[in-house]
């Protein structure tokens, strides 16, 4: 089980920038250019695919320390502190990223998925190990 | 010596000092196809346009140009000839037996004033390194290509500037060439091939690198490193041109080809009173109703540049005042497309879809050209039964009454007028198709420049310091003037 408290921690850090980026491309096609949905549209698959992927390799190197200092807070017991903080600091960033100083989304997005997640792991650790 | 001649000094300093403050444009033209059925009227009269735009502001040029000589050499143009210049004999036949627009084009030798050589690549390249190393370090060096490009689908940094006898020049060769150029010198292209996108990487030491080159370089494109340009039609007219050429250094002669003033206004943007080269493209990017989506090396710059963090990252700031956004304006509102968002988008995907149709009915005209050709040449193989296969060896071969006799057999067929009716028919659907593609890139453009724009503000707030100093050279080296 504890390995598979590991392996599941190493998989969510990799998941952060593509469940952030998803945040990014929703307001991206709602109130922006629509850029993403352009590339969707109208290029060859491989072109975008291969735009994300080089995108989610950079970003694993904010991605990862993030997440497991996140999870190294809670696991020090810091457990509230490292849920309200990625939360809190993650809605804010957001909201920064549509008013000035017009902050990059993906930032907050991850911290706010990085918070919800660690929630969720919290859940499910304590029940298993509760 | 000095005290019986008190001027001698100070007229000595100021000989020894003029050289270093005058700063020399020097231009080369490079034009031509490859082969002669490759060098279409259109690109000849634009190198003959830039050489009278320079002899009139009394800037030298060096052209070179498909096999290097003038009128006494051989032929070296293909255009599109209009009803009464085409051979009435000829015409007929090559309609039934020709390929393409054949029957329409002719041939003739250039008639450029300044060539001083060959394009074909062993000349072409012993000269310009000839050229390249007499550059002195207060000169400034213009390159323009009017010409045919070539795309390396694997590896778009592999491009070519197509040259004459079939020959090409990479963009890793082009580059050793500008190395024979002195670090001091200002060096500036114009490429307007296809597929000229790539070339931005010329602003490097080399195609792979991302280490500036020693001379302070910068260059406008005519398109991205996949598509394919404009400016190499078969027509002379010059009311028609939509190229890049056309625009950009209308721009900075501040004077259309037709000879019609541009307000001051609409290029210099500054107001500083000179045109700079920046200012010639922004001028194309906002007037240039073509197929071409150009493009200057600082833009290609900033486009290799976005950071993963910022990409799609386009609900910045809504209008963010600079020369892209109000170039982005200027597209949206005279093609009345929208400027932002899923509208922009739709609009696009509806140009697009007119365009495939538009592409549809053009490829239906052309099999039905086809396939009264081959009805027509049926039709003549039991009218004449002794015709051997008509082939362009044969016909050269033909005496002139057999030709004719063949030239009157086919305009006595009924199938003959359907045939002009269609082939007419034919190139409108080209022509129509050809402003289809300038109309869905309109909103091409008004997405590129959407993105240009929310670039350049981001990449003032997020660039590191090296690169805001690599892009800063190159700017400044866009914003020369001639």
């Amino acid at each position: 089980m504890r390995l598979l408290f590991m392996l599941g921690t190493g998989v969510i850090a990799v998941l952060l920038y593509p469940l952030a980026v998803l945040l990014v491309i929703a307001a991206d096609t709602m109130v922006g250019d629509a850029e993403f949905a352009r590339q969707l549209a109208l290029q060859a698959w491989h072109q975008w695919a291969r735009v994300i992927l080089a995108d989610w390799f950079a970003a694993l190197l904010v991605a990862l320390p993030l997440w497991f200092l996140i999870r190294g807070l809670a696991r020090l017991g810091w457990t509230r502190t490292s849920i309200a903080v990625p939360v809190g600091l993650g809605a804010l960033l957001t909201v920064l990223a549509f008013m000035p100083p017009y902050l990059p989304l993906i930032f907050g997005a991850m911290l706010l998925w990085a918070g919800v997640l660690n929630a969720l792991f919290n859940c499910m650790y304590r029940r298993v190990n509760g | 010596m000095i005290r019986r001649f008190p001027f001698l000094l100070p007229a000595l300093l100021f000989l020894t000092a003029a050289p270093a403050t005058a700063e020399d444009l020097r231009v080369w033209l490079i034009g031509g196809g490859n082969n002669l059925g490759n060098s279409q009227g259109q690109i000849e009269e634009n190198v003959r346009w830039l050489e009278d735009i320079f002899a009139n502001r009394g800037i030298e040029t060096r052209t070179y140009y498909t096999h290097g000589e003038g009128a006494d050499g051989s032929d070296d143009v293909i255009y599109f000839a209009l009803p009464d210049e085409r051979d009435p004999v000829l015409e007929p036949i090559l309609r039934v037996f020709g390929e393409g627009l054949q029957y329409a084009q002719k041939t003739r030798t250039n008639s450029l004033q300044n060539i001083v050589g060959s394009t074909e690549k062993s000349q072409l390249t012993a000269s310009l390194a000839e050229d390249f190393s007499r550059v002195g370090p207060d000169d400034s060096v213009l390159l323009v290509y009017n010409g045919h490009g070539d795309i390396d689908t694997s590896n778009t940094l592999n491009n070519n500037l197509l040259l004459w006898n079939n020959t090409s020049l990479n963009i890793g060769e082009l580059n050793d060439l500008l190395g024979h150029i002195t670090p001091e010198a200002d060096v500036r292209f114009v490429l307007t091939q296809c597929f000229s996108g790539s070339f931005a990487s010329l602003v490097y030491e080399s195609p792979e690198s991302t280490t500036l080159a020693s001379q302070k370089r910068c260059g406008f494109l005519a398109e991205s490193d996949r598509r394919e340009a404009e400016g190499c039609d078969l027509g002379t007219n010059q009311a028609e041109f939509r190229d890049y050429t056309t625009f950009f250094f209308a721009a900075l002669n501040q004077k259309t080809r037709l000879g019609e003033e541009i307000p001051a206004e609409e290029i210099d943007l500054d107001g500083s009173g000179e045109i700079s080269f920046r200012e010639a493209h922004l001028y194309t990017l906002r007037n240039a109703h073509s197929s071409d989506l150009s493009r200057s090396t600082s833009e290609v710059f900033m486009e290799q540049w976005e950071p993963w963090y910022l990409r799609w990252n386009s609900f910045g700031p809504r209008n963010p005042d600079n020369d892209y956004r109000q170039a982005r304006d200027a597209v949206a509102e005279r093609h009345q497309l929208p400027a932002r968002g899923l509208n922009r988008l739709r609009a696009e995907r509806r140009l697009l879809a007119e365009e495939a149709v538009q592409v549809e009915q053009t490829r239906a005209l052309r099999r039905e050209v086809q396939a009264t050709r081959e009805a027509l040449r049926e039709q003549l193989q039991e009218s004449l039964p002794n015709m051997p296969e008509v082939t362009m060896e044969h016909l050269a071969s033909l005496p002139d009454n057999e030709l004719e006799h063949l030239s009157q057999v086919i305009q006595s067929s009924e199938l003959y007028p359907e045939l002009l009716e269609i082939q007419a028919a034919a190139e409108h659907a080209n022509e129509q198709l050809l402003m289809a593609a300038r109309d869905r890139t309109q909103a091409e453009k008004v997405f590129r420049l959407s993105r240009l724009s929310r670039l350049e503000t981001t990449f003032t707030r997020y660039a590191g310091a090296d690169t805001r100093r690599d892009l800063d050279i190159i700017a400044s080296c866009e914003a020369g003037t001639l």
